[in-house]
């Protein structure tokens, strides 16, 4: 059974060079807070709405390369990878609502708005490692059994 | 559900990584079969019964719990 969300595996090398290099970049500006090194002021029906550029382009950056990580298929993908996909991305979505309902308990404030800002990365980031890992658990048990 | 696909790879004399090319799945996945950790789909199982030609049945066979 194809999955047809997937995209050809060296997305993943393109992916991750665009999530570090925006990373970097949203890193150098300041980790994404509300010090912004370039501004531009957008003006419409009387509302001042103030666009950090930067910011707004290396968290579009970073999280267009780790959708590009997410989705690109592995170079063998067969149906057990799918599962492997399937229960990662379910222990992401775990993870990440667990944590949104710790903070929702805990934090108030602006702060609970910088929680959630990194708590955007959760589920991409969780899946990554959870399913990188399931993957190196089974290279690892196949070479145990070999033959 | 438990396989007897160890026993088959050994009568067709093929090695996992052989029987994997030849249905289009990784090593890994044959060996998540062969241990009985991974239930393989319903076409996966009649592509493992083409290359042994033999019945899905005598490969795949239910347990009590199934």
């Amino acid at each position: 059974m194809k999955n047809t969300l997937l995209i050809p595996n060296h997305f993943k090398i393109i992916g991750w060079i665009i999530f570090i290099a925006f990373g970097i970049l949203g890193w150098k500006s300041d980790g994404w807070n509300l010090s912004p090194i370039f501004t531009t002021i957008v003006e419409d029906h009387g509302w001042h709405v103030e666009v950090k550029i930067l910011n707004t382009i290396s968290l579009i950056g970073a999280i267009l390369g780790l959708m590009l990580i997410c989705f690109s298929r592995e170079k063998q993908e067969d149906e057990y990878i799918s599962l492997i996909r399937l229960k990662s991305w379910q222990w992401a979505i775990l993870i990440s609502y667990s944590v949104l309902i710790v903070a929702c308990g805990v934090i108030y404030g602006i702060s609970f708005l910088e929680v959630m800002l990194c708590n955007m990365f959760t589920i991409p980031l969780v899946f990554i490692i959870k399913f990188q890992y399931s993957l190196y658990r089974l290279r690892k048990e196949g070479l145990a059994d070999e033959k | 559900m438990k396989n007897n696909l160890r026993v088959q790879r050994a009568i067709k004399n093929i090695t996992q990584a052989e029987l994997a090319d030849l249905i289009q799945v990784s090593r890994q996945t044959i060996n998540t079969i062969e241990s009985g950790k991974y239930v393989p789909s319903t076409v996966l199982a009649l592509k493992m019964a083409k290359v042994f030609d033999k019945p899905v049945e005598e490969i795949f066979e239910l347990e009590q719990n199934d």
